[in-house]
């Protein structure tokens, strides 16, 4: 992989660790570790199916840790690292909607909707 | 000269001699004297006039000079100040964190944005409001010393505040005071919001009590159903909610029922069904949805349910699969405080289930032989307690067999411990299949069994162990290129008058050593 190629995926890693940094922060106070780790851990293995790379996303009471996918991002090119990240927020999204209706998700949106519009163009 | 204060001073002397002229008269003057007279004052009164003039006119233009210099002065002081408001100004609006000016009783002289957007109150609202009131009143006196300190030491002081928000949930700050001027008694405190560190870390009384109730359920570890109960309790007295469901899909031990009050709507209750089969299904629990059987029950102080869900909160099982929730006919039945409180409550649930199936598995373990799955030895001798004391109080049958494989140590050294260790399953097994629920079978040493037959006379329990003896001559144990083959002998024996637990079994034990004695693979009955 070039170093220019591995620069961008650094970049797309860093902010989504960014968004979902502060997907976690705004749900721990309400959920609490347990539920928000069992919440988060359900979404990556959902969407892990479709893209095998976020097995090396690891899920602890401390929060998301990149450090595995880092070492194993020549599994998926920058579109593939999008998409993986993409449709894990919005399989968050869906479970944490399906859970807890708007009590959540509706103030969830409103916060993360810039980090969001930053993470579709990280050039 | 200018011609009006020149008219001015003509008017003033020409108003002194009226009244020099009025006082000659008065005083009985002849008349050339009060003419003389009245010019001469008048004559004074114009030169004095005149002179005072000249002082007045350098005096004004002094004190005009002294004007301008003054107006100078405090036009260059109007705009350092203006300037230093500016600069204050831009140093509160400009920063993230809560900056507010109090005074020695801590009322708010000034705030900017951030604490207004924290407190919920607009920026011009807050002045005039005391900080101490902002708060609950058991933290009241602690800001009130904060205030003081950074007053009386005119040093800076530090200290973790609750406030108050306008809708009633508190908020979390890190305080730093300071005096905001040396001759001042006016407070300038900076104010960090760490709301969302303290709420990790700070559980509502609600969750309290919940956590405090559960310990006390874990007495009652042995019986989940039990456990349940009071949980449910507990979510009824913290909780308004027309049902609840608890689905624990775990392999071979699915647990799914949905609590509702008396004559809920079917409506009601399908709606539940599909929500939760929607959400297990979605958090990709393995237990396959769709095959999930629901139990119903009813529960006091749960209100019945209307007629479809108008809102639900739902949390996944911690470490389990699985899913409770919370379900109401009405619209926005849950708010942000119920979604925290459930959290907790799931997760002690989560906990429970664990520390149930940890119990059971050690139950277990502890009268279980690993090999065999059977009844260790210590399991059997206390059942075989209590039986004999139920039968000595009913007076029914109770009866024993004995069972040893016959030359299992040759089977052992030719084919190995391994090969010798399938013949024991495979005995194991075959007891299992000829014998009841009700019946006590276990390993009772080695290459030894021993069987405790509930209500059964000697004649039955002679059929059980022939049948048994029968299976173990035809069964045979299959390896890599050979098959075992194998027998057993057996001794049987019945609960005598004037039997102890020892006796009963040292008599069986003594007919399965004439069966070894008299040729294997055969049964020997005690003497009755």
């Amino acid at each position: 992989m070039s170093s220019i190629e591995n620069e961008i995926q650094n970049s797309v890693l860093e902010i989504y660790e960014d968004l979902l940094g502060t997907v976690w922060a705004k749900i721990l106070p309400t959920l609490g570790t347990v539920t928000v780790v069992t919440i988060v851990q359900r979404a990556v293995n959902r969407t892990s199916k479709a893209h095998p790379i976020l097995i090396h996303l690891d899920v602890s009471d401390s929060g998301l840790s990149f450090e595995k996918i880092r070492e194993h991002l020549g599994e998926a090119d920058r579109d593939e690292l999008r998409n993986s990240f993409k449709d894990l927020i919005a399989n968050l999204f869906d479970i944490l909607a399906k859970l807890t209706g708007n009590i959540i998700v509706k103030q969830l949106i409103k916060e993360v909707d810039g980090l969001a519009l930053d993470a579709d163009n990280p050039q | 000269m200018n011609s009006r204060p020149a008219h001015a001073l003509i008017g003033l002397a020409a108003g002194a001699m009226p009244l020099v002229t009025v006082g000659a008269a008065i005083a009985g003057w002849p008349i050339s004297w009060i003419v003389l007279v009245g010019l001469s004052a008048a004559v004074v009164g114009t030169t004095v006039i005149t002179l005072t003039r000249g002082r007045l006119v350098t005096h004004l233009q002094e004190l005009s000079a002294e004007q301008k210099a003054l107006s100078a002065t405090l036009e260059a002081n109007a705009e350092a100040l203006a300037k230093a408001d500016r600069r204050y100004a831009r140093l509160l609006s400009g920063t993230d964190d809560s900056v507010i000016i109090v005074d020695t009783h801590g009322k708010i002289i000034e705030a900017n944005e951030p604490i207004s957007t924290v407190l919920g109150l607009p920026p011009t609202e807050l002045p005039g409001h005391f900080l101490p009131d902002l708060a609950s009143a058991t933290e009241r006196q602690h800001i009130l010393s904060f205030i003081s300190e950074a007053l009386d030491t005119g040093k800076v002081s530090i200290q973790d505040l609750m406030l108050n928000q306008q809708d009633g949930e508190a908020a979390w700050f890190n305080g730093t005071a300071i005096k905001a001027g040396e001759e001042t008694d006016q407070v300038q405190i900076v104010l960090k919001d760490i709301t969302a560190t303290k709420r990790q870390f700070i559980l509502s009384e609600k969750e309290i009590a919940f956590i405090h109730e559960l310990s006390r359920t874990l007495p009652l570890l042995q019986d989940f159903d039990q456990m349940l109960e009071r949980i449910l309790g507990m979510l009824g007295e913290a909780l308004h909610y027309e049902g609840f469901a608890l689905v624990l899909a775990e392999p071979n031990d699915t647990i799914a029922t949905i609590y509702v009050g008396d004559n809920p709507e079917s409506g009601f209750i399908e709606n539940i069904k599909d929500c939760v089969k929607e959400v297990l299904s979605d958090l990709g629990d393995e237990q396959d949805a769709a095959d999930i059987e629901f139990a119903l029950e009813n529960k006091q102080g749960i209100d019945a349910g209307g007629e479809t869900v108008g809102s639900q909160i739902m949390l996944p099982l911690a470490v389990v699969n699985g899913v409770a929730g919370l379900f109401s006919s009405k619209e926005d039945a849950f708010k942000k405080e119920d979604l925290s409180l459930f959290s907790t409550m799931v997760s002690g649930i989560s906990s429970l289930y664990i520390a149930y199936k940890s119990y059971q598995q050690v139950q277990h373990l502890s009268i279980t032989d690993p090999l065999t799955g059977l009844y260790n030895r210590r399991k059997f001798f206390e059942d075989l307690e209590r039986e004999v004391a139920r039968i000595i109080r009913y007076e029914s049958p109770l009866a024993l067999i004995m069972l040893d494989i016959d030359h299992f140590k040759a089977v052992n050294d030719r084919f190995g411990h391994q090969m010798g260790d399938e013949v024991l399953k495979e005995v194991a097994e075959i007891l299992r299949e000829n014998t009841r629920k009700t019946d006590v079978v276990a390993r009772y040493g080695g290459e030894e069994f021993i069987l405790l037959l509930t209500e059964t006379p000697l004649e039955g329990a002679t059929l059980v162990a022939s049948r048994i003896r029968e299976a173990i001559e035809k069964v045979a144990v299959l390896g890599a290129d050979i098959e075992i083959k194998f027998t057993a002998s057996l001794g049987v024996g019945v609960f005598q008058e004037g039997d102890t637990t020892d006796t009963f079994v040292a008599h069986a034990d003594a007919a399965l050593y004439r069966a070894k004695d008299n040729g294997r693979n055969r049964i020997e009955l005690v003497d009755v």
